[in-house]
């Protein structure tokens, strides 16, 4: 036990504990890919290893992140960062059947599918598994995805919500529908949809997939309030940005007319663990160098400007011309994007003199506040400081190397967490919805 | 040396009868429970069967208290757990996104190191207002041109895409992935698939004769109902769409099927499937006599409780003695185990021919 430390004197939650996820991104440059521990992003033995380290260390969900179109640059792929993942929901149904306890939470978009499809195989997915299936919904709003969908097609920004929320309440009438005696059909006339169908799965021991939402907007963050059991936030680096944002949160569900507690924040994060001082530093150093390479560096950078840069030596400085405003592809926005690049372009470089940076280093700084790093007794103590004065309820982790990344949580970490008492020793139910502690589904109430 | 017989086991729900859940021995709430799937994928693997496949009836009786869920869950959901079946669900195509279609099965052929197959087929005008979409005109022409658009999309990694390049920083080479740019006129598919090209290339896909049109060569294997079909050098593999009820310890098929009949009538057998009832003995020699004009049969229990460990007592036995079930070794993928080459892709450079005569 730490008694300590003075903040333990303003814990609004004295008895949280950290709830953990593990979020296989499959899609990004934080995942380390050149070094040699680091597995292939698709093999089965990859998310069977990740997926049973996470299980053995009493996370309670796997979350599978989705793309619905390969990031390019000027009509080629991007090929820098780990590209390529299963579908998400028909991983999970097999890891469903290699896991026993925890929680599978596929990211799914609601502008390209069918309500009556995506929730079927959803509640599909929470039978197979027992109970243990979520939602994380999402939305897009460009034709650029949608050019890979016979029923593409842009959607507008303002509207994307709100056909959210009527896809989510369209889903939630299809795991409603079995009544006992039969499945009732789903008749729904919204002016987003116009279906009618009779679903054919029964309920799940925990009834409904459990609902996560991750849209930072005020609207992304209304339509969690109303809708979500759980918040995936990005607020998961600087201890006061996330007390706000989950302050927010709670704000917000309450003026939706749910109790208190009734959605749980969850920000996505890092963690780098290791055994001393010298070691943490040299260890997170070696992390972002590895996550940030030179060519990485040159594409950030370059996404700012809008125009290839990889021909510039990283190890020199920024590019003196402002960004150009161009029209990328035609659908986002360029514009305002132009302006931002070109506010953030001086902004970059002023910090770039002062410090006398190059431009890998100025781009190795800005990346440098991702998550936390120390030893598994200080992080014990951060992490149990920020679930127990309400800045979140737990973390979603990306493991920086796929498969081994999580062992230094599991092994290192959770015990420290759990001599604090502030981590479960055990599961104590078998559905994702009593893992999170969750009230029933909002329309079984 | 005698021709296999690829045995196909249909594990949907109950069993074909629409009465089969009421003599299950699980509850209604159990039918579809995990471990009763697992089972009889560790029933069927055991037994050297070449494949599971997974129907999807659009439509249901409401007031049947089993449901259905969805195929392509219920095979992924077996993937982990087997190690030679094949698995094979149903994905509907006249109304659904060949995107996501293509990522399911593709994704279904990675984690099972290359067993998935996919009976592609129509849906029902009635699905339509499902999704809120006109009734398909032709059916049969939007299956090809979906199947078409997925197997374009599942080229659109070439095998060695994933390259981890250290010195340049590349993880993939962009070169070797591609835009598939399908258009039918109707709708168009940009690319590529969010999903690397999987172990078999192109899952097996199957096609039922009825779904067909007039597009023969779109399948890898043809599903028929005609017991007079004949397999052909160079044309999809042949399967025989069976339903069977045998005899149990207990009571004679047609006993059985009279009392399931009492509780739901049974459809018409129609065109589609043939009806098979009798002792597994007989049912041996009726495979054995089917082995000599087609290359499998797919089966349909009545019963999957009663009827599976019938076949397993009194059927299968048979088939092994006469050297016509051959067991997919594991590791083995479901295209090797039917003797299926591996696609080419479109997309990829035609390898150079290294010495050697041509065949």
């Amino acid at each position: 036990m730490t008694t300590a430390d003075p903040r333990t004197t303003d814990l609004r939650f004295p008895d949280a504990v950290v709830h953990f996820g593990v979020f296989f991104q499959g899609v990004n440059h934080s995942t380390i890919w050149s070094d040699p521990r680091s597995g292939s992003q698709m093999a089965h033995s990859t998310f069977v290893q990740l997926v049973r380290t996470a299980e053995r260390g009493l996370f309670d969900a796997f979350f599978l992140g989705e793309g619905l179109r390969l990031r390019e640059q000027r009509g080629k792929v991007h090929d820098l960062d780990v590209v390529g993942r299963p579908d998400a929901l028909t991983e999970l149904a097999t890891l469903a059947g290699l896991t026993t306890h925890i929680g599978l939470v596929a990211t799914q978009n609601t502008t390209y599918n069918d309500p009556a499809d995506l929730a079927r195989r959803l509640a599909s997915l929470d039978v197979l598994s027992g109970g243990r299936a979520a939602w994380n919904v999402v939305t897009t709003d460009n034709a650029w995805t949608g050019a890979n969908f016979r029923r593409g097609g842009y959607l507008d920004h303002a509207d994307r919500y709100e056909r959210a929320e009527r896809f989510v309440r369209t889903a939630q009438r299809v795991w409603d529908s079995w009544d006992g005696e039969r499945f009732n059909p789903v008749r729904v006339q919204d002016g987003f949809f116009d279906v009618e169908f009779t679903p054919t799965v029964r309920r799940s021991p925990q009834e409904h997939p459990v609902l996560f939402q991750a849209g930072d907007s005020p609207a992304g963050r209304d339509f969690a309030a109303r809708t979500a059991d759980v918040v995936f936030s990005r607020h998961g680096t600087d201890h006061a940005d996330a007390l706000a944002f989950a302050d927010d949160v709670r704000r917000r569900t309450l003026a939706a007319g749910r109790p208190d507690g009734d959605v749980l924040v969850l920000p996505g994060t890092q963690i780098v663990v290791a055994d001393t001082a010298t070691e943490v530093e040299e260890k997170a150093r070696w992390v972002l160098e590895q996550q940030v390479t030179p060519a990485t560096a040159l594409s950030l950078v370059g996404q700012v400007w809008g125009e290839d840069l990889s021909h510039l030596d990283p190890d020199g400085p920024l590019p003196a011309h402002d960004p150009v405003i161009t029209d990328i592809d035609g659908t986002r926005g360029a514009h305002r994007a132009g302006a931002d690049a070109r506010a953030l372009a001086q902004q970059w470089r002023a910090v770039a003199e002062e410090n006398k940076f190059s431009l890998r280093d100025l781009v190795l700084h800005h990346s440098s506040e991702r998550g936390f790093a120390g030893t598994a007794s200080q992080l014990a103590d951060e992490l149990t400081h920020w679930v127990r004065t309400g800045a979140c309820d737990g973390f979603n982790v990306t493991p920086y190397l796929v498969p081994g990344g999580l062992d230094e949580i599991v092994d290192q970490l959770v015990p420290a967490l759990q001599d604090r008492g502030a981590y479960p020793t055990e599961y104590v139910g078998t559905t994702l919805r009593e893992h999170l502690r969750l009230r029933a589904p909002l329309t079984r109430r | 040396m005698t021709t296999p017989l690829h045995v196909f086991l249909d594990v949907d729900g109950g069993g074909w009868h629409p009465a089969a859940w009421r003599r299950s021995r699980s509850t209604p709430d159990e039918v579809h429970s995990p471990s009763r799937l697992r089972g009889f994928a560790v029933t069927a693997q055991a037994q050297g069967l070449t494949g599971l496949t997974f129907e999807d009836p659009p439509a249901t009786d409401p007031r049947n208290p089993v449901g259905h869920l969805d195929a392509v869950q219920r095979a992924a959901f077996l993937a982990g757990t087997t190690d030679a079946i094949g698995l094979l669900p149903v994905a509907a195509t006249t109304y659904s996104e060949p995107f996501h279609v293509a990522a399911q099965i593709a994704s279904l052929d990675h984690s099972s190191a290359g067993r998935a197959g996919w009976i592609a087929t129509t849906s029902p005008p009635a699905v339509a207002r499902g999704v809120d979409l006109p009734v398909a005109a032709d059916p049969a022409t939007e299956l090809a041109d979906v199947v078409d658009t997925v197997r374009a999309l599942w080229d659109s990694w070439e095998d060695d895409a994933v390259i981890r390049d250290v010195a340049t920083g590349r993880y993939v080479d962009r070169d070797r992935l591609h835009h598939v740019d399908v258009d039918t006129g109707r709708w168009s598919v940009k690319g590529p698939l969010t999903v690397p090209r999987s172990p078999q290339g192109h899952a097996v896909v199957v096609v039922h004769e009825d779904d067909l049109g007039n597009r023969p060569d779109v399948p890898d294997v043809v599903l028929t109902g005609n017991p007079g079909a004949r397999r052909s050098p160079g044309s999809p593999l042949v399967v025989l769409d069976v339903e069977f009820a045998l005899d149990t310890t207990a009571h004679p098929a047609a006993d059985r099927l009279a009392a399931l009949d009492a509780s739901a009538p049974a459809p018409d057998a129609g065109n589609s499937r043939v009806r098979w009832a009798g002792s597994g003995e007989a049912f041996a020699r009726y495979l054995t006599d089917l082995s000599r004009t087609v290359d499998g049969v797919r089966l349909h229990a009545a019963v999957l409780d009663e009827d599976l460990p019938a076949l397993v007592r009194t059927t299968l036995p048979a088939l092994r003695l006469a050297r016509l079930l051959r067991a997919p070794l594991p590791g083995t993928t479901l295209r090797t185990t039917l003797g299926l080459p591996r696609p080419a892709n479109r997309f990829a450079p035609q390898p150079t021919p290294v010495g050697g005569a041509a065949l």
